[in-house]
């Protein structure tokens, strides 16, 4: 019954998240499509799919996670035979398909699409770069919205997150092996960008890591 | 966790939820000051008090939402963190919320898979009335419509033990008497019902015992009756041509009033004021007489703990 509750949960979560994670897809699409067509629509295509990812990412634990504390859905589900595990562990999960999926389509996308048109092959590390750390970005604001009720908080790490992109690609183009090499047609995985992808994995697996550890010790929900 | 393992926890004639000593508090502010209640088999407590008595305080300890800070709060014979003593438990808290995207027939079928052995959607919704409801989406319904949905969801699972908190605000006359009939059924099946209100004919009608709480004690106790007792006297009207003011000055009499034709008193000693009326008066019509109302008790009750 525990897994089946779980599941329950997550679908639950999906069957509300869904219409946001297709419209993220949609718009993402949209980005890619108008992207190979100029230099100033390959900018905008780039820009708008990243701005795609960040709506979802934002809406999406607002809608899931602050929204269902602040309209007390959550003491509702707690009062229910659900474990805080089985609605913490839920919660993980719903958000991370709901977000996971389309953003990894949109990357695999945007990679095929780099590599089968005549757009400089040597993007593809700075996109995955980039597509990974909106995903620390998102895990570190569902962390923090998981664990704590204060708006300041929340709003803080949106803000946070939102800059963090505005310094992550200009810092990845400037202080990187990347640096002068995105006009190549060869992809190169140099070290210091694979080392900058893995410590984000590592820092958005941390970062789920201790909320749910702290999640796990909270005894009080009112 | 096996139901045998549940039963055993919670052997025959033991309470199905308990507060022992139960002290909590927010800050400075004491909610719970080592309350000591219990809910038995088969009855239907009302607890009652004034707002920031501790009631709904008292049902979240034994949710398991709140942790006593002193004392302690069991479920079915355990802790109310166990997912198994919950399970056994339906709830309708005044200030939660579903899901609002979701239909209620899509949140009750939720519900009732948390549960082993629920009722059908089907047959959940037809108990609370709430068929035509079924197809809307929670954000949709009106205020009255969302406590059937709240209703729905927590009986789904056949509770031994229903929290209902102010079940039937927002609710018209129709709709409370068909939600009082349904918590009468449920009662009937076996379940135990703790109801909150702050309509006192409302725990008149249902409870079999009543608890009063005030600034986080439990200041009486006992049935309907018990707690009416409390608080000795009757209101009597009648059409009469005597002066209020003289009325008032009669022993026994607590208070006299006129409405229009209408008299209207409160007395201690009742029989002896309508007495005294009926030869005070030949043309005396319309007399009623009517008890002390379990309000009157708990006005009287709620006064002296203030």
């Amino acid at each position: 019954m525990t897994d089946s509750i779980v599941w329950q949960l997550v679908m639950k979560d999906l069957r509300v998240a869904w219409p946001l994670a297709l419209g993220a897809l949609v718009l993402g699409v949209l980005s890619l499509a108008l992207s190979p067509w100029s230099a100033a629509a390959f900018f905008v295509g780039g820009s708008v799919l990243i701005v795609s990812l960040v709506l979802l990412n934002v809406m999406l634990v607002s809608m899931s996670i602050v929204g269902e504390r602040k309209d007390k859905v959550r003491l509702f589900m707690l009062s229910m035979p659900v474990s805080t595990t089985q609605y913490n562990v839920s919660k993980l999960l719903s958000s991370l398909i709901a977000y996971v999926v389309p953003a990894a389509l949109l990357t695999f996308a945007g990679v095929g699409l780099l590599l089968a048109t005549p757009l400089p092959d040597a993007f593809i590390p700075l996109f995955v770069a980039t597509s990974v750390h909106c995903f620390l970005y998102f895990c570190v604001f569902l962390a923090v919205a998981l664990v704590t009720d204060s708006q300041g908080w929340i709003t803080t790490v949106i803000v946070c997150g939102n800059v963090s992109i505005s310094f992550v690609i200009p810092g990845l183009i400037n202080f990187t092996s990347l640096r002068g090499t995105l006009d190549a047609e060869a992809v190169v995985w140099a070290p210091d960008v694979v080392a900058f992808i893995a410590i984000e994995l590592v820092l958005a697996a941390a970062a789920l890591a201790i909320s749910f550890a702290v999640n796990s010790r909270k005894t009080e929900f009112v | 966790m096996s139901n045998q393992k549940c039963l055993h926890a919670l052997d025959a004639g033991a309470p199905l939820a308990e507060l022992v000593g139960a002290i909590k508090r927010y800050g400075k502010t004491v909610a719970l000051a080592g309350v000591d209640l219990d809910v038995r088999r088969g009855e239907v407590l009302a607890l009652l008090g004034p707002n920031g008595a501790g009631k709904s305080t008292a049902i979240s300890l034994w949710l398991g939402l709140l942790q006593p800070d002193e004392g302690e709060a069991r479920l079915m014979g355990r802790s109310p963190l166990a997912v198994e003593s919950r399970r056994q438990v339906g709830m309708m808290m005044q200030e939660v919320a579903l899901e609002p995207l979701l239909r209620v027939r899509e949140l009750v079928d939720l519900a009732a898979s948390y549960y082993a052995n629920p009722l059908s959607v089907s047959e959940t919704l037809a108990l609370t009335r709430a068929t035509e409801l079924g197809d809307q989406r929670y954000a949709k319904l009106s205020a009255g419509q969302k406590r059937k949905a709240q209703f729905a969801t927590a009986i789904v699972g056949r509770p031994k033990l229903l929290f209902l908190d102010e079940p039937t605000v927002g609710l018209d006359v129709e709709a409370r008497e068909a939600m009082w009939s349904a918590i009468r059924d449920l009662v009937a099946r076996g379940s135990s019902v703790v109801l909150t209100t702050h309509y006192l004919e409302e725990a008149e009608a249902l409870a079999d015992r009543v608890v009063v709480l005030a600034k986080g004690r439990v200041i009486a106790q006992g049935s309907v009756d018990e707690i009416r007792s409390i608080v000795s006297r009757t209101h009597i009207s009648c059409a009469s041509a005597l002066p209020a003011d003289e009325v008032r000055r009669w022993p026994s009499v607590l208070d006299a009033g006129r409405d229009a034709q209408k008299l209207s008193i409160t007395a201690v000693d009742g029989e002896s004021v309508v007495r005294r009326l009926l030869a005070a008066d030949d043309g005396l019509r319309h007399l009623e007489v009517r008890p002390a109302a379990l309000a009157d008790a708990f006005t009287e009750l709620t006064k002296e703990a203030a």
